[in-house]
């Protein structure tokens, strides 16, 4: 299926000249477990151009969810901590940036929701199972906009139509129990735009859904995508990836590890764990009992990373220096980044 | 409460998680019943000057009619001279003391006896028990055993003790009803603000709630009765700022279970203030312990006045309470009526409640078909 969809997919590269509508830059972040402070997002930066859909992919634990939810200060304080960085939103191309970290308590609530949206892992508990889905949804409009109730009403019952919800006005009034895993997905989706954000973070939006209820969630999310509007999709499925993503930032151990659009991603990887994520992928035309190949080792625990590259436990193409000394993240000729010591002479 | 049928016979009407229990309570029949009866018994108690009491209903007397059970009349009113009564040979009269009149509680139970004697259009309707719970009846003795008159006899003080049961069932139901809500509500304030703040408010809160559990509650209510003497406020208040503390624990764990939900992600996500999240996202998902609590509370604090009244520490003397006729049930273990029915009393009252407990309970199970029954 991956191979299949890259080879189809019409890559549209985003408007990258345009300023990016949100610019995180060397964001940290830690937590405090039992008396010590673990880095789970060791400075990482990525931009998110108008009008593309951004994937962020990595195993579990490679900090790609904190990151995503740091974006908009959703951070459990304790133990979390924002420890440095910026996360910059331009409400249009040429705005004045405002940092999100930075902003007191009141404008921060006017861009949750408003400007940035989020959907989330698990729709059977992302809606209040006490309240109606129409409560929930007229909620997010009511909390942004000074509008009567029949008015929030209406507007709910439009963006549950247009997500693919039948008979939503008779919706309205049943409760969250009263629907499915992917119907529930579709109110979250529906709760997140109905205030039409800029930027939608889902994280890991289809991880909890059948396999055909993945394919149409994904669609309707595109669907929904404005021209000025952007998506960044975390996931761990590179199947997700190759189908709906522009560009992808791969991170591994609370790093980004390499950055470039789907297409060259997917076709040339570079760094060492891209190439092993994609290996280890089952390809359609595969040998009968061949076996599938995997990445040697586990996902070090966030509180023993290595030192130096943040892979060379795992690495195959792992060299002495890797193991004392951190690569920088190599800016490549056609725009690709890659922390690997092997594209230090390519960079330059 | 709504009518059931009507949505129940309509299956396409959403209902909410709360009107589902509500359903499914009421299927639960021994706990609905005892419910329905614990509550038509409450409601009918407040009605008791009017059932049980020793002011007629109305009386009619030349042509006028009276609500003595509403106003009170003075006694010449119905044709009774202002004496006060005899002491020692004197009459006392009340240009005795320079007054023209005094206020004097009229006998209806004479009063009737005497418009019958006389016949005419006179006429006194008493409540169907004509007895009031402090009126003490010595012409045969106290301590009279159940008869006619007296269904379950009289105590030390030949005071009704059927009129005294039920006088002391509205009171002690109203007792454990307040102090349960004034415990609930300040348990609940305290716990969601611990529970969703956490962090240092929830270490510092803690610490104050736990000096607090530490003060010993039967040493305070002694010294307070002795210092400004117990009333029923007082009482009411003294066991509220203790009974809060076990509802903060629940209703702060609650808190921290439920705002770890991607609910609760989701609604900060859309920019809802802390308030709104606390008091209309969590604060609903939180109170199902408490709410499956409730009964067993008021059980509690039932029993808590019972003990008190009867050790001495609780309502001051006239007042009608199941704990000080215990007390004198067991001054006096031989009078068989004194002992069996303040207890049947309490013990009916309290297995109705229990059994709404229990059905509360099962009717908020989240897992109605669990195997550990």
């Amino acid at each position: 299926m991956t191979e299949s969809a890259v080879e189809d997919q019409t890559t549209r590269l985003p408007d990258q000249s345009a300023s990016p509508t949100l610019s995180v830059r060397d964001l940290v972040v830690r937590f405090e477990i039992e008396k010590n402070w673990v880095t789970a997002v060791g400075g990482v930066s990525f931009d998110v151009f108008p009008g593309e859909v951004l994937g962020i992919v990595g195993e579990s634990g490679s900090g790609k969810s904190v990151t995503a939810m740091s974006a908009l200060r959703l951070i459990p304080q304790p133990p979390g901590e924002i420890a440095g960085g910026q996360v910059l939103y331009r409400e249009s191309s040429d705005a004045e940036p405002i940092d999100v970290l930075q902003l007191p308590y009141d404008e921060l609530r006017r861009v949750r929701g408003n400007e940035i949206a989020m959907i989330f892992q698990e729709p059977m508990t992302a809606l209040n199972p006490v309240f109606t889905v129409g409560m929930q949804v007229r909620e997010a409009v009511l909390v942004h906009e000074k509008v009567d109730r029949a008015e929030a009403n209406r507007r709910a019952a439009e963006m549950l139509t247009r997500v693919g919800i039948p008979d939503a006005e008779k919706r309205l009034s049943d409760y969250p129990h009263q629907f499915s895993g992917g119907m529930r997905q579709r109110v979250m989706i529906a709760m997140a735009l109905v205030c039409q954000p800029k930027i939608l973070v889902a994280d890991e939006p289809t991880t909890a859904l059948d396999v055909t209820t993945q394919a149409q969630i994904l669609e309707l999310m595109a669907e929904m995508q404005g021209r000025d509007e952007s998506i960044v999709l975390i996931t761990h499925d590179l199947a997700v990836v190759a189908e709906r993503c522009d560009r992808v930032v791969v991170m591994y151990g609370g790093k980004v590890q390499e950055v470039g659009t789907a297409r060259d991603l997917f076709h040339h990887p570079k760094h060492p764990y891209t190439k092993g994520l994609l290996a280890s992928l089952p390809a359609v035309g595969a040998k009968k009992g061949e076996r599938l190949h995997a990445i040697p080792g586990n996902v070090p625990s966030i509180t023993q990373l290595p030192v130096g590259c943040k892979f060379c436990t795992r690495c195959e193409e792992v060299m002495d220096r890797c193991h004392t000394e951190e690569p920088p993240l190599h800016v490549l000729d056609d725009g690709r980044e890659v922390r690997c010591h092997l594209f230090e002479d390519e960079a330059k | 409460m709504t009518e059931p049928n009507a949505s129940e016979t309509n299956p396409a009407k959403p209902a909410s998680p709360l009107v589902l229990r509500l359903r499914r309570f009421r299927r639960l029949r021994r706990g609905y019943y005892s419910f329905l009866l614990l509550a038509a018994a409450y409601v009918l108690s407040f009605l008791l000057p009017f059932l049980m009491s020793d002011r007629a209903l109305v009386v009619r007397h030349e042509g006028t009619v009276y609500f003595p059970a509403l106003w009170s009349y003075p006694n010449q009113i119905f044709g009774y001279s202002q004496s006060l009564g005899l002491f020692e040979d004197v009459v006392y009269s009340p240009a005795t003391f320079g007054v023209d009149s005094v206020e004097t509680s009229t006998d209806y139970r004479e009063l009737k006896e005497r418009f019958e004697k006389s016949g005419g259009s006179n006429f006194v309707w008493l409540p169907p028990f004509p007895y009031s719970p402090t009126e003490q009846f010595l012409a045969e003795g106290q301590l009279r055993a159940p008869d006619r008159e007296h269904w379950m006899g009289t105590d030390d003080r030949g005071r009704d003790v059927f009129v005294r049961l039920a006088y002391g069932f509205r009171i002690s139901m109203t007792f454990a009803l307040l102090v349960t809500s004034i415990a609930y509500a300040f348990g609940t304030l305290v716990g969601s603000l611990l529970g969703y703040f956490s962090g240092w408010v929830d270490l510092v809160g803690q610490r104050f709630v736990e000096i607090w559990g530490g003060i010993p509650f039967l040493y305070t209510v002694i010294i307070i009765s002795a210092a400004v003497g117990p009333s029923f406020v007082v009482l009411v208040l003294i066991l509220a700022t203790f009974g809060w503390i076990g509802i903060s624990y629940y209703i702060r764990g609650e808190f921290y279970r439920e705002k770890a939900k991607d609910y609760v992600a989701a609604a900060i996500a859309t920019g809802e203030s802390n308030l709104t999240i606390m008091v209309r996202h969590v604060l609903p998902n939180a109170l199902t312990p408490i709410i499956a609590f409730a009964p067993f509370a008021i059980v509690a604090n039932i029993t808590t006045l019972v003990a008190l009244d009867f050790l001495g520490f609780g309502l001051p003397a006239p007042t009608p309470s199941w704990g000080e006729l215990m007390k004198q049930g067991r001054a006096n273990i031989r009078e068989w009526h004194l002992v069996v029915f303040p207890l049947l009393a309490m013990f009916t009252t309290l297995q109705l409640i229990v059994f709404i407990g229990e059905a509360v309970r099962e009717a908020f199970d989240p897992k109605v078909y669990s195997r550990m029954r």
